[in-house]
């Protein structure tokens, strides 16, 4: 089991690696390596919101506040002194871990709607915060933040030389990196103490508690882990995109895309939310010369499907089924 | 010194009282039996002791430590370790989980498996380990329950009506790992029960809780002869024929 799962993953990355050249040979045009790469990150963002919410019970909707702030934070130094995206991103996961945790932890005390609308509503007031005056000053407004520094050398690392794709095949890597990076301390998280811990607070925080576990602590711990994650992600996310705007704290943008994704994927699995993510993207890009601006609706379309129909997770019912079908 | 010392407890809520002024004692080693008919605050009183509800007055004191102001997680680390009326576990959780869960808080890495191991042995649940609870039958999630408490390091251990729903044998099973746990780890209990046979096989002593005042302090044999208590259970007027 455990060899057919390791075979599995490595076909994947395999083909996930050769996919970019894939696309150029066949289809001659880049774009649909800039679609997959936003897959992946949208994909990071939804395993960082899985680690917290899917696991504690609390359902963190200003998920994208994290994102934000990573961007934000990482892009301003970058523009500014030139650093690194490579450096400058985990400040920005720095920043994201520790501002959020500051503006939550006094509503990690609250479970259930509380802790949702509250989280819900801190990103549209930094939506309103950085849109206006002092901040907009610095960070661009409702124009955006020119991230003028973009990612070089990861290609340069794995010895590739000369591509004609170059900037864009490097944040296709860098993702897909990131990716790997964020599934792997997902899972290691889950070979500790404190997933278990995390997840038996989810179960039934009153027990836990009875136990002796030392709940606030475990769900700052958990917090600060996933908002880390987040961040990290949305710096290299907003790099990739180079204009980061306020709309990344708008639910239009950012939560509800997450929100769906996560849904379909089923929480509390990784194969699951990875999967849907790309589904999603890649459907909302092939619906884009249909239906337009509209094409956001699908998201609605699809949770009400979803909630009815199989509110556990569309792609972890077909993986179940795969399975079963493999045995 | 008593283990556990109750002092002079009340708590209302919403003008009825649920505890007026109770005091009890635990020594060290001893499983006490804590009885009474519905409604005499017996679980009121447990949710005092383990700090999930906070007494309108009185003191609780721990190894002769002022515990009246600690949080439920900090008793549950002192060594107070209690079990939830009807059998509360992780329901969604592996039963090996459920354990683990809290012979980490104490106990890290290799210690923390062989505690698991331990309690999951002692319980007699190590086949079940895969299992969430949710599956199991109310007398394996008993043991699921008080395996978790074993994992724990418990010194004094609070058990809300354990033996509700078990038959006759599986609640012989379970007294003795009760007993087990007393003799061999050193464990004190308060056993609560409205059914007052079983707890009575378990304790040496007992206290009667009636309407929110103990009305009875001391040697089972002698519980059943007190008119008090008599009457709480069956009303005035009648006796027993039995003893």
């Amino acid at each position: 089991m455990i060899r057919r799962a390791g075979l599995a993953s490595a076909l994947l990355i395999a083909m996930l690696l050769l996919l970019p050249p894939l696309i150029l040979e066949t289809t001659g045009k880049t774009y649909w390596i800039s679609v997959l790469t936003r897959a992946t990150y949208f994909a990071i963002f939804v395993l960082s919101l899985d680690l917290f919410s899917g696991t504690t019970g609390y359902l963190n909707l200003g998920h994208a506040l994290l994102i934000g702030l990573g961007a934000y934070t990482s892009g301003f130094i970058s523009a500014n002194y030139g650093l690194s995206p490579l450096v400058s991103a985990l400040i920005g996961g720095a920043t994201a871990a520790i501002l959020g945790l500051i503006l939550f932890l006094p509503s990690l005390r609250v479970k259930g709607i509380y802790f949702a609308v509250l989280t819900f509503l801190t990103p549209i007031v930094f939506l309103y915060l950085f849109a206006s005056y002092p901040l907009s000053y610095y960070l661009g407004g409702e124009g955006g933040l020119f991230v003028r520094h973009h990612l070089r050398g990861v290609l340069a690392v794995l010895g590739v030389k000369k591509l004609a794709y170059r900037t864009l095949a490097d944040y296709y890597f860098a993702a897909m990196l990131m990716l790997l990076f964020t599934t792997l301390s997902y899972k290691l998280t889950f070979k500790t103490s404190l997933g278990i811990k995390m997840r038996s607070i989810g179960q039934d925080e009153d027990l836990a508690k009875a136990a002796g576990i030392r709940t606030e602590r475990v769900k700052a711990l958990a917090f600060i882990i996933a908002a880390f994650m987040a961040g990290v992600a949305g710096a290299f996310y907003g790099h990739y995109v180079r204009v980061v705007t306020v709309d990344v704290f708008s639910p239009a943008v950012m939560l509800v895309p997450i929100l769906t994704m996560w849904i379909i994927g089923g929480p509390g699995s990784i194969l699951g939310p990875v999967a849907a993510s790309y589904v999603v993207v890649v459907v909302e890009e092939l619906v884009r010369p249909l239906l337009g601006d509209y094409r956001v609706m699908i998201y609605m379309a699809l949770l009400l499907f979803l909630v009815v129909v199989r509110p556990s997770g569309l792609i972890s019912w077909i993986i179940l089924k795969m399975r079963r079908w493999l045995e | 010194m008593s283990l556990l010392l109750v002092e002079n407890v009340s708590k209302s809520f919403g003008g009825i009282n649920a505890l007026s002024g109770v005091s009890l004692r635990v020594e060290q080693g001893e499983i006490l039996g804590l009885v009474g008919p519905n409604g005499a605050g017996k679980t009121t009183l447990v949710n005092i002791v383990s700090g999930f509800l906070k007494p309108d007055s009185g003191r609780i004191y721990f190894e002769g430590r002022d515990i009246s102001d600690l949080s439920p997680v900090e008793r549950a680390r002192l060594g107070i370790m209690r079990s939830f009326q009807g059998g509360r576990v992780f329901w969604h959780l592996p039963v090996v989980w459920n354990v683990f869960a809290s012979a980490s808080v104490k106990h890290k890495g290799w210690n923390a498996v062989a505690r698991t191991a331990f309690a999951m042995t002692v319980t007699g649940i190590s086949h079940l380990a895969d299992k969430p609870p949710s599956e199991l039958s109310i007398y394996h999630v008993r043991l699921v329950e008080l395996a978790r408490i074993l994992a724990g390091d418990p010194i004094l251990i609070l058990l809300d009506e354990p033996f509700a729903g078990l038959s006759p044998g599986e609640s012989d099973r379970l007294l003795q790992i009760i007993w087990y746990a007393n003799r061999a780890l050193g464990a004190s209990f308060i056993i609560i029960d409205h059914k007052v046979d079983q707890v009575l096989k378990a304790a040496r002593r007992i206290t009667v809780l009636s309407e929110g005042h103990v009305i009875f302090d001391g040697d089972p044999e002698e519980a059943f002869k007190d008119e008090r208590v008599v009457e709480a259970y069956l009303g005035r007027g009648v006796r027993l024929a039995t003893t």
